[in-house]
């Protein structure tokens, strides 16, 4: 056993690649559905399409046997993504 | 009560209904009512403690303006210090001289003496004894009126959301705004909902998912590596901002949606560039307090040399001891001060010295460099401020000089696993982003993106990760509160 393979242990997600691949694809789709609420702005249906997203996200996380932590890890991960969008704004417009 | 529990997602609810359902000669008492509940939720007898020392320093500001002559000012001002820090003394301090006093007495004689009381360290004294201190000080100065509705007064002590870990508020800044009729209005309330989930995240998602790993290294000095001890130290600066910070938030955030605006406590304090500065943007209220009430009447920095250096020790020294009844706290409020004595007498030499390499000084790298240092500097003084005894503190400094061990074999005994450090990595970057936001008004303002969708997802954040703690053994308290 490597010495760092440790890290790689999780005991709450047997389907761990899985949920981590999942992750990757719903931050991509949240980051696309971010960038669509930027450019048209005050859109009710972009808003909708996010919490939608957050929705299946968690159920998907839930039904592939996640815990706690990875669903908390992928809503940062979502969290970060708007910030950034945030900071891209804000940063314009300073 | 804490925050952070289910009682005061009850309690807070209800008390804005009647503050703002009721009259405005109602206004107070309903206030000072649910102040006093907050308080007595955690040990109903101690509120006799507040009451005391609200009587006291109410009555005595009344005397200090009624006095004619200097000496009956005098008289009254210095009875009202000593039994105010009288009290704070006696609950907070008397088992700390007691016990060092008899383990000196015990050394050299093999006695085994114990003087020590079973007191109970009542839950903010700190805080609202130099609140009701900087009342009487400013009424003797002249600075302010004595208050003569002992109600407002009382309010002003005990205002809940900052009564037991601040910020430490001024008369003049507080007691207008609590007497103001204020009413429901809508950017005051949505701008304390975000202040108060900024600080819930603080304090949920980061301080408390840290503060495991930080305790396993400091309960256990004896076992703790190298790596392990870096590790917990930065991690704990971080824990210990956002929970104190955290709180500060939550308090902020929970007066403004009462339309009373309290003052700013922490302002991102580890982009600080010196120890100087640090302590400019580290718990604001306590530091100005210190500085308008110790640092200026012995005489500040307009006095020599070594006379200002003496008043910088004796000022950090102080606070030192505010923080708690352990000589840990003293070494890291010592620890402090010396490094604002080594800043000021090594200033111009550094000075001399980036001239003379040419170091542009104003430039972002080398301000990079500065905050590196000032936080190496900082986290390195949190060691002797988390550490559970002065021999602890022995242990883990001589670990620290010593070699660090293996990195995985210490993050593996931390319990880190590629989650657990991915979740660190990012609150903490969400953190910073967070901060910056709250202090950038240029990014708060302008976004397109749906804040309240921002605010839901955050309040989303917060909750999964108190499920996350409740299934590991629950929320905990603020560190601040033993202070």
């Amino acid at each position: 056993m490597d010495q760092w393979d440790f890290l790689l242990s999780v005991d709450s997600a047997e389907n761990f690649p899985w949920v981590l691949l999942m992750m990757l694809i719903f931050s991509a789709l949240g980051a696309l559905l971010a960038f669509c609420e930027h450019r048209l702005r005050g859109k009710w249906i972009w808003l909708a399409a996010n919490a939608v997203l957050t929705t299946v996200a968690v159920a998907v996380f839930l039904a592939l046997g996640a815990g706690l932590s990875e669903l908390l890890l992928y809503l940062l991960l979502f969290l970060f993504i708007r910030l950034c969008f945030v900071f891209w704004e804000g940063r314009g417009n300073a | 009560m804490i925050f952070n529990s289910a009682e005061f997602l009850i309690f807070y609810p209800l008390v804005l209904l009647g503050y703002f359902l009721s009259p405005k000669k109602w206004k107070w008492p309903w206030l000072l009512a649910a102040s006093y509940f907050f308080y007595m939720i955690w040990n109903p007898p101690l509120i006799f403690l507040i009451l005391f020392t609200t009587a006291v320093s109410y009555v005595s500001a009344i005397l200090i303006e009624k006095s004619e002559s200097r000496f009956k000012r005098n008289f009254w001002l210095t009875a009202t210090l000593v039994t105010s820090l009288g009290v704070l003394f006696f609950f907070k301090y008397f088992n700390f001289l007691a016990g060092s006093v008899t383990s000196v007495l015990n050394f050299f004689d093999g006695g085994e003496r114990d003087f020590a009381l079973e007191l109970i360290l009542p839950v903010g004294i700190s805080f609202y004894t130099f609140q009701t201190l900087s009342y009487v000080i400013d009424v003797y100065r002249g600075n302010i009126k004595a208050e003569r509705h002992f109600g407002w007064y009382a309010l002003f002590v005990s205002f809940f959301p900052q009564l037991v870990a601040g910020p430490i508020e001024r008369p003049d800044n507080l007691l207008p705004q609590l007497k103001a009729e204020h009413r429901l209005d809508a950017a005051n309330a949505w701008a304390g909902l975000q202040k108060m989930a900024v600080g819930f995240f603080k304090k949920i998602v980061v301080a408390d998912l840290i503060a495991a790993y930080v305790n396993t290294v400091y309960n256990d000095a004896q076992q703790a590596t190298g790596w392990g001890i870096v590790i917990a130290s930065v991690l704990f600066s971080v824990q210990i901002y956002c929970d104190f910070s955290g709180y500060t938030d939550i308090a902020i955030g929970c007066a403004r949606i009462m339309g009373i605006r309290l003052m700013q406590n922490f302002d991102r304090p580890y982009r600080a560039r010196s120890i100087k500065e640090f302590w400019s943007r580290w718990h604001i209220s306590l530091s100005t307090w210190f500085r308008d009430y110790l640092y200026i009447p012995l005489g500040g920095n307009r006095c020599s040399k070594a006379r200002h250096y003496f008043n910088l020790f004796v000022v950090f020294f102080v606070s030192g001891l505010w923080h708690g009844a352990n000589w840990t706290f003293v070494l890291w409020g010592s620890l402090h001060g010396v490094y604002q004595i080594v800043g000021a007498i090594t200033k111009k030499p550094r000075m001399k010295l980036y001239a003379a390499l040419r170091i542009p000084v104003e430039s972002k790298g080398f301000a990079l460099w500065q905050r590196f240092w000032t936080f190496t500097l900082v986290c390195f003084s949190w060691i002797l401020f988390r550490a559970n005894s002065i021999s602890d503190v022995g242990v883990l400094l001589s670990r620290l000089f010593s070699p660090w061990g293996s990195l995985s074999a210490t993050l593996d005994t931390l319990g880190f696993t590629l989650v657990t450090i991915l979740i660190t990595v990012f609150s903490v970057i969400l953190l910073s982003m967070l901060d910056a936001i709250g202090a950038n008004e240029a990014i708060s303002e302008k976004g397109t993106l749906s804040r309240q969708y921002t605010a839901g997802l955050l309040a989303l954040i917060v909750a999964v990760a108190w499920c996350l703690l409740l299934s590991v053994g629950g929320a905990s308290a603020f560190i601040y509160f033993q202070f």
